[in-house]
């Protein structure tokens, strides 16, 4: 058996220990890279010097260029003390699960891996749950005591009470100061309109964001064959409805929500990325990290 | 569909199989999921909407599903209505017997093809049509027995191809064939295949009751057609040639406008003219006829489009040899003179001439006669009475009188009928009276040697007898009368006219053109023109009674029969044969299609309100029959099973629609 495939959602969620989960699943997956998937980020500047031929253009400052029509490129002083949000979405509909996980079950575990990533390379980490409004803030520390407390949050946190993703995001935003990283860990069920403005506030506090996006394989890919009484986890309501139509909907509305949602990612510059509660978490945290690497 | 019954009822019980189709339904149905959702933000109103229009979608795709199975189960159980008369057909046990109508009429051809050829058509379809159980005759008209359709082999004529084979109307015969073919068998079916034109249907009309009542079904298929019209020419001669030929034009049903009509002797075109003729009305061309030797023939032709070709033809003989065949019924000994005489006064016109004894004599000799000779004829003859009685006017009839003899049939048979009156008695003197003419400028006499004998003298006769005198004796007593009574044209002599002791006319000049100007006055206005030949129509046969034969041959040297000495022959087809005796003459004979073919009368049977009668237009028959073949219902319950094939798409298609979208 391939070392890894210990970190699949089936095989973590006897694993009630946060602490223990996110050990194994950032040094299953992390240990063998040479470098932090997070940095480059700080916001202390040091000086200017000369662009050399054959760096990537990408690190000239064009402010610069435009006032002395030279060529620079800014030097930081420090690059690995990163200060980073997660933002975790505790909703109902986030209790969803027709796999071994349920969606919240799922995105904690990554908040804890984050972290656990964040603070073993020295960075700050702070949380923040939110459902409705937001239930917990913890702002961004590097020390193993705050990682304590992230986990034992996290571990006895439920999914409870309706979404208003947009807006808390959008408070969230109000509550950061500083520069920094901000992962929003959410399955989004909100007006993507509403969750753009939640966002576009975030990037205008000039935070770095990625957008992950959990949800539940039966989400992804909606059927039955025998007629459904669905109740929403959020509000209660309760309807009737065959198969067929069901699919049909909810794929599509699915589908649709999650590409306006990619969407306004892709204009404001932000990753976004969906993950399943099926996949492997090693998977997932490959998946984004790879897609960090290759944008920076 | 009055009353309806199943050809496999056992087949209904299929339809168990809905409760299945119900069961599965329902039972898929009643199976809701609870199930706790994330969220119902992708689930509109319409999302609810359409799941119970889909809902409503289901329920008439099981509808439309057990309606298929349900039309399924009913086609293969064979609905049929239980008082059609073709369910009868359907019957293993049943015979089929066929009756082609073999008139020329049955020719009429409509789109495409003729009724007779459709009719043979329909026998075939009717072998496919019933249970292979089912046996099926049809009339032979030449042996007039009915044959099994499986003796007609493919390739048989017979079979194959109706056109040229006229016969009469002998449907009389079929029916006695039918009832002694059937008489145990009460599942027993007469066909009759006809296009019911008048002279048919009138065959029919009295059959239908008599075959009702021996309880037999009946089914009338009849082939009338549509919009019936025709055209027809028939050619008229005058024997003398004065006149040139004649050619009367009738349009049936239709105007005929600017047809040709032309004239042949022989190959050699002889004129030609143009015709216009008002519909249901007739015209009459004449052409000028070139001299042409008595035998030759000549046809006329009318060039015009008709459903009806065959009587667009018409034929004819220039007269000449015309001939008048005669019976001496009597003692054959005595009366041998009376043939010298006839052979002696006209050898190619009176031809054949028959004696016969009177104990020996047939309908057929009579029937065969055209004038009939009854001298030295002693005792009563039923069958020789009922003919001169019934003979009508086309018959010439000479009985003579025997004064010698108490039974002479003249004498009883004149004095039953009540022509002769009991005060004729015999009359006579020692030194007798000679005949004496009224005169010699009457068509009768006219060129006669004198108008008396001397050296003839009749020494006793039956004085007086009726009728209008032709020949008076020297004392003014009437020696010949003519006599038309109660339908019978005759006339009498008052003394025999063979060798005898009563008189002495054989033994004198006076006798041989007596005898034969007698028998020329007895034929005169008798309807003694020519015999018409008409093609499928039976004819004296001209050799009937002589010891001679004759072979037939079309035009193009073809054998067509040879004739000995029956009493009846018959020509298939119109047209202009050469007749060859054995003694070594040729005749021609010139054969046309019966008028009454021509005419576009068609008259439906008289059904009569019986029971087991039945009347079907061919495409109905073939409709309602064909439904009734292999078990299947008709086809307005496969239209229906159609029908819901394509509503079971639909409706499938527009369930499917929402799983196709997705994927």
């Amino acid at each position: 058996m391939n070392s890894l495939s210990v970190l699949r959602p089936e095989h973590m969620a006897p694993i009630r220990n946060l602490t223990l989960r996110a050990k194994m699943i950032v040094e299953g997956t992390i240990a063998g890279l040479h470098k932090s998937p997070f940095h480059g980020f700080s916001s202390e500047f040091l000086e200017y010097r000369p662009y050399l031929t054959g760096e990537p253009a990408r690190k000239i400052d064009w402010r610069k260029y435009a006032k002395s029509d030279k060529s620079f490129v800014r030097l930081y002083e420090d690059e690995t003390n990163l200060a980073a949000h997660i933002l975790l979405d505790k909703s109902a509909s986030m209790g969803f699960g027709s796999a071994s996980m349920s969606k919240f079950d799922y995105a904690r575990t990554l908040a804890a891996s984050f972290a656990w990533i964040l603070i073993r390379q020295k960075d700050a980490v702070g949380l923040t749950a939110f459902d409705e409004e937001i239930s917990w803030y913890m702002s961004p520390k590097s020390t193993n005591l705050q990682l304590k407390n992230i986990i034992s949050y996290l571990e006895t946190s439920t999914a409870q009470n309706q979404t208003r993703c947009g807006d808390t995001i959008n408070s969230a935003a109000a509550m950061i100061k500083k520069r920094g990283l901000c992962i929003v860990i959410s399955d989004f069920f909100d007006e993507p309109e509403a969750i753009a403005t939640g966002l576009r506030h975030l990037r205008f506090k000039r935070q770095d964001i990625l957008a992950i996006a959990v949800a539940d394989p039966m989400e992804l890919e909606f059927g039955g064959k025998s007629a459904f009484r669905f109740k929403d986890l959020e509000t209660g309501r309760e309807i009737t409805i065959d198969s067929q139509t069901a699919s049909e909907y909810f794929n599509k509305g699915f589908a649709d929500h999650h590409s306006a949602l990619s969407n306004t990612c892709r204009e404001l510059n932000i990753d976004f990325e969906v993950v399943t509660t099926a996949e492997p978490f090693h998977k997932s945290l490959l998946k984004i990290i790879d897609k960090r690497r290759r944008l920076n | 569909m009055n009353a309806l019954s199943f050809f496999q009822p056992a087949y209904l019980w299929a339809l168990g199989f809905l409760s299945v189709i119900l069961f599965l339904h329902f039972f898929r149905r009643r199976i809701i999921k609870r199930m706790d959702i994330s969220t119902l933000r992708f689930f509109p109103t319409a999302a609810v909407n359409k799941s119970r229009v889909k809902k409503l979608v289901d329920l008439l795709l099981l509808l439309a599903r057990l309606l298929l199975v349900a039309a399924l189960i009913f086609i293969f159980a064979g609905p049929h209505d239980k008082d059609s008369p073709l369910v009868g057909l359907r019957d293993p046990k049943s015979v089929v017997y066929v009756w082609i109508d073999p008139t020329m009429s049955m020719e009429y051809i409509e789109n495409g093809k003729s009724a007779g050829q459709r009719a043979l058509n329909l026998i075939d379809s009717l072998a496919n049509i019933l249970p292979s159980t089912v046996d099926i005759y049809s009339f032979d008209h030449e042996s007039g027995r009915f044959v099994s359709i499986d003796e007609l082999t493919d390739g048989n004529e017979a079979r194959d191809n109706f056109a040229g084979r006229f016969r009469p109307v002998d449907i009389e015969e079929a029916a006695a064939a039918f009832i002694n073919m059937s008489a145990l068998d009460h599942s027993a079916v007469f066909m009759i295949l006809s296009d019911f034109q008048k002279g048919t249907t009138e065959a029919v009309n009295p059959l239908l009751s008599k075959l009702s009542d021996n309880s037999k079904n009946i089914v009338c298929i009849s082939f009338m057609p549509s919009n019936p019209f025709n055209y027809s020419v028939r050619a008229s001669v005058d024997p003398t040639q004065k006149d040139g030929v004649s050619a009367i034009i009738r349009a049936h049903g239709a105007p005929l406008d600017s047809a040709v009509v032309e004239l042949f002797v022989g190959d050699l075109r002889i004129g030609q003219r143009t015709v216009s003729c008002l519909a249901d009305d007739s015209v009459t061309v004449t052409f000028d006829m070139p001299p042409a030797a008595a035998g030759s023939w000549g046809r006329i032709i009318l060039h015009a489009a008709d459903p009806l070709p065959f009587d667009n033809s018409d034929y004819f003989t220039i007269s000449g040899d015309a001939r008048r065949s005669v019976l001496i019924i009597g003692n054959t000994e005595r009366n041998r003179v009376i043939e010298a005489a006839m052979r002696a006064a006209g050898p190619a016109f009176w031809r054949p001439i028959v004696r016969r004894g009177g104990s020996d004599l047939s309908y057929d000799d009579l029937n065969s006669a055209d004038l009939v000779i009854v001298n030295h004829f002693n005792g009563r003859s039923r069958i020789l009475e009922s003919f001169i009685t019934g003979a009508g006017s086309d018959k010439g009839i000479i009985i003579t009188l025997d004064p010698d003899r108490e039974d002479d049939f003249g004498r009883i048979f004149l004095r039953s009928s009540g022509i002769l009156r009991g005060t004729a008695n015999v009359t006579g003197s020692e030194g007798g009276f000679h005949p004496v003419l009224a005169d010699t400028n009457s068509a009768l006499w006219r060129g006669f040697p004198a108008l008396s004998s001397r050296n003839a003298s009749v020494y006793r006769y039956i004085n007086p007898i009726p009728g209008d005198v032709l020949v008076r004796l020297s004392n003014v007593r009437p020696m010949v009368s003519s006599v038309n009574s109660s339908g019978a044209n005759m006339v009498i002599v008052a003394t025999p006219i063979g060798v005898t002791q009563a008189n002495n006319l054989c033994e004198t000049g006076f006798y041989v053109p007596f005898i034969d100007r007698l028998g020329r006055y007895a034929l005169s206005g008798r309807g003694q023109d020519e015999e018409a030949w008409y093609a499928g129509h039976v004819a004296r046969n001209p050799f009937f009674g002589v010891e001679a034969g004759g072979t037939l041959f079309d035009l193009d040297g073809r054998l067509i029969a040879s004739w000995s000495n029956q009493p009846f022959v018959r020509i298939d087809r119109p047209g202009v044969f050469a007749l060859t005796s054995s003694l070594g003459e040729t005749s021609h004979l010139a054969v046309s299609v019966h008028p009454s073919e021509s005419e576009m009368i068609f008259i439906r049977p008289d059904l009569q309100d019986a029971d087991g009668i039945y009347y079907f237009e061919y495409r109905q028959f073939l409709e309602q029959a064909g439904n009734l073949s292999n078990n299947l219902l008709a086809y307005w319950l496969w239209i229906i099973l159609g029908l819901l094939l394509c509503l079971e798409v639909f409706l499938w298609k527009r369930s499917m629609s929402a799983v196709r979208v997705t994927s």
